[in-house]
């Protein structure tokens, strides 16, 4: 079975996306005849390369004239699907892929499945594991038909490094491209910069447990002292208490951060694959039997604005404490 | 302008304990003691189509706004509720009962495209994921089957100064991009915070609701006949439950403040140090 890898290198989040991708091939890989990387790039040719887990057959460098476009995208991988057909092709996590990997699958007659978490090969047929349910169950498919694609699931993040590849076969291919003629007019606006929530090592969540805006700044400014990046669930995000950015579970962010503290969430499955793979989680909830314990290692039954706020002093005073007996040792050296 | 908002009701899965969670020999989960509501992202779309209709009808453009789902019976309440706050037409697409539509994003969307080719709507919007399903497919595959461009993750759409054009704001990669499209189009919402809730209709929209008639058709009517409805892109295997959860520490305490300072003195100090 021949695999292509197809991403997009002038995307923020190339790193984190061969990341993921990494994680399926490193399960499957052996049942590939080849394995080649399809990077899209707009204006400059790249010449560095995200690390691959597997070796590498070929690299195509396909230029793309209109990259906020996926009907572009689309056109060259049909293209690119009728000169060197591919029995499986690995998209990333974002909307993009999920966008490439459905229509491709569909102008193509083949098989299609998003947030895929694991594929294997099983009597020349493609078998995949993917949530359902909401984030509550997992389910095993066959894909019936080839070519299959495949968008891979969001993973806590852990961007590869780029490296310089010394490569033998890597061409680059410029098409000619119609241009989307339903565009009239395009303006890009920039999100704010990162916020560093993805990659933290202390973060505290915050759920509509916090009841309203006020609360929610108030935790906000605990999350500063105690040196926590801040994020939130939905519902509070859409009540605008918090920015969208902030956002943590299926539809936000994946976060696995070594201290997480989840504060007046409920713990749908939804919001919890957001955190369940934190190193250790603290979860505060009025009501004892909230979700959330279950993937909790700690569990503070109480109110969340009361608990945080206490938390905050103790956390003060004992940084007080090791300051001065930290000063205190300085003074002796003088 | 005819405008089509494609929508789901899904089980609230939030009322779910971890523990709710079987299924049958035939790997169905039986929901039906659970709450149903509209999946969040379709609540945004039918939000903003609202809004957009008060604009376009503000220049004189008469606007037909219909909202369509593929569902049982039990999907007629909240159609009833759509043509309260504002639906002129509220139809349900029925299937037979038997078959298994949760993992066929085709087979809907072919449903809803054939329905939108019939009955000539120029914007079809819907909402990006949800549902037992999760396939987060179907909003583009109705795009492909109308060969009509899409934009996805869509966070708002207003008029455009040209009446055959929309203004149409989405997501992507680490921008908002604002793009001015000719329809017709396919738009899949994503996180919308200008409309994220579906309004609430007064009693009397309630009640005049109560008298108009919803639209049923059945798939057979569409031009699809049971077999065109199997599943024939991918075959369910098997379902698998969440790993046992952890066995989570209750850390007791008078007040809150016993309870901070041994969340810290037994487990924050050495990790926060
Ligand atoms: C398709 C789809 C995708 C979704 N994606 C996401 C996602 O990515 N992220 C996400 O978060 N949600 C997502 N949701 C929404 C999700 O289903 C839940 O509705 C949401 O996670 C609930 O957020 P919450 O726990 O903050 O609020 P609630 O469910 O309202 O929970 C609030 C919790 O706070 C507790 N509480 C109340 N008062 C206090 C107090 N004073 N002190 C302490 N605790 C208190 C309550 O006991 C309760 O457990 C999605 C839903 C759908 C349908």
């Amino acid at each position: 079975m021949k695999a292509a890898l197809v991403l997009s290198f002038d995307t923020t989040s190339l790193q984190q996306q061969v990341h993921e991708i990494n994680l399926m091939l490193n399960n499957i890989s052996t049942g590939f005849s080849s394995v080649e990387l399809w990077l899209f790039y707009k204006d400059r040719k790249p010449e560095f390369f995200p690390e691959i887990s597997c070796p590498l057959s070929d690299i195509k460098l396909i230029k793309v004239d209109n990259a906020h476009s996926p009907e572009s995208y689309l056109q060259l991988l049909v293209h690119l699907m009728g000169q060197y057909p591919i029995d499986l092709l690995m998209f990333s996590s974002d909307g993009s892929g999920e966008e490439l990997a459905t229509r491709l699958a569909y102008r193509l007659n083949g098989s299609s499945c998003l947030k895929v978490e694991d594929c294997s090969l099983t009597s020349a047929k493609l078998e995949i594991i993917k949530p359902v349910y909401g984030n509550n169950l997992t389910a095993r498919f066959v894909l019936e038909s080839s070519p299959y694609c495949l968008s891979v699931a969001k993973q806590p993040c852990s961007p590869v490094k780029m490296t310089q590849m010394e490569f033998l076969k890597m061409e680059t291919i410029t098409l000619d491209q119609t241009q989307p003629w339903w565009v009239k007019e395009t303006l890009t606006i920039l999100d704010p910069p990162k916020t560093g929530l993805s990659d933290a090592d202390l973060v505290l969540v915050v759920g509509q447990g916090a009841k309203n805006k006020e609360t929610v700044d108030i935790l906000k400014g605990i999350a500063n002292t105690i040196g926590a990046q801040f994020g939130a669930s939905r519902p509070v995000v859409m009540n605008a208490w918090a920015d969208m950015n902030r956002l943590i579970g299926a539809s936000g962010l994946i976060i696995s951060p070594k201290l997480c503290i989840a504060a007046g969430v409920s713990g749908t499955g939804v919001f919890s694959v957001g955190i369940k793979s934190s190193g250790f989680i603290v979860a505060i909830n009025i009501d004892s039997k909230a979700r959330i314990f279950q993937i909790a290692d700690v569990g503070i039954v109480g109110d969340v604005q009361a608990v945080l706020s206490e938390l905050e002093k103790v956390i003060l005073v004992e940084k007080d404490k090791k300051d001065s007996s930290h000063g205190f040792i300085e003074d002796r050296t003088q | 302008m005819k405008i089509a908002v494609c929508f789901k009701i899904i089980a609230d899965y939030d009322r779910l304990s971890g523990k709710d969670w079987e299924w049958d020999e035939c790997r169905f989960v039986d929901m039906s003691f659970v709450r149903r509501v509209f999946n969040c992202f379709d609540e945004s779309a039918l939000e903003t189509v609202l809004k957009l209709s008060r604009q376009l009808e503000n220049v004189s453009d008469t606007v037909e706004l219909t909202a369509l789902t593929v569902d049982d019976e039990q999907g007629d309440l909240f159609l009833k509720h759509l043509m309260a706050v504002g639906y002129d037409h509220a139809v349900r697409i029925c299937c037979n009962n038997r078959l298994d539509l949760r993992f066929n994003p085709l087979v809907i969307s072919h449903l809803i495209s054939r329905y939108i080719k019939q009955e000539g709507q120029k914007l079809v919007v819907l909402g990006m994921q949800g549902g037992e399903g999760d396939n987060g497919q179907t909003g583009f595959l109705v795009a492909e089957q109308l060969g009509w461009p899409c934009i996805r993750e869509v966070i708002d759409v207003v008029r455009a100064e040209s009446p055959d054009c929309l203004k149409v704001f989405s997501r992507i990669d680490g921008a908002i991009l604002k793009q001015t499209i000719k329809l017709p189009m396919v738009l899949i919402m994503g996180h919308s915070l200008n409309s994220p809730y579906l309004r609430v209709p007064t009693l009397r929209q309630k009640l005049n609701a109560k008298k108009k008639q919803l639209t049923i058709v059945s798939n057979i009517e569409l031009g699809l006949d049971n077999d065109a409805l199997l599943n024939k892109d991918k075959t369910l295997m098997d379902l698998y439950g969440q790993k046992p959860g952890k066995s989570c520490v209750f850390l007791e305490g008078k007040t809150a403040q016993e309870q901070a300072q041994r969340l810290y003195d037994q487990y924050l100090k050495e990790r926060l140090s």
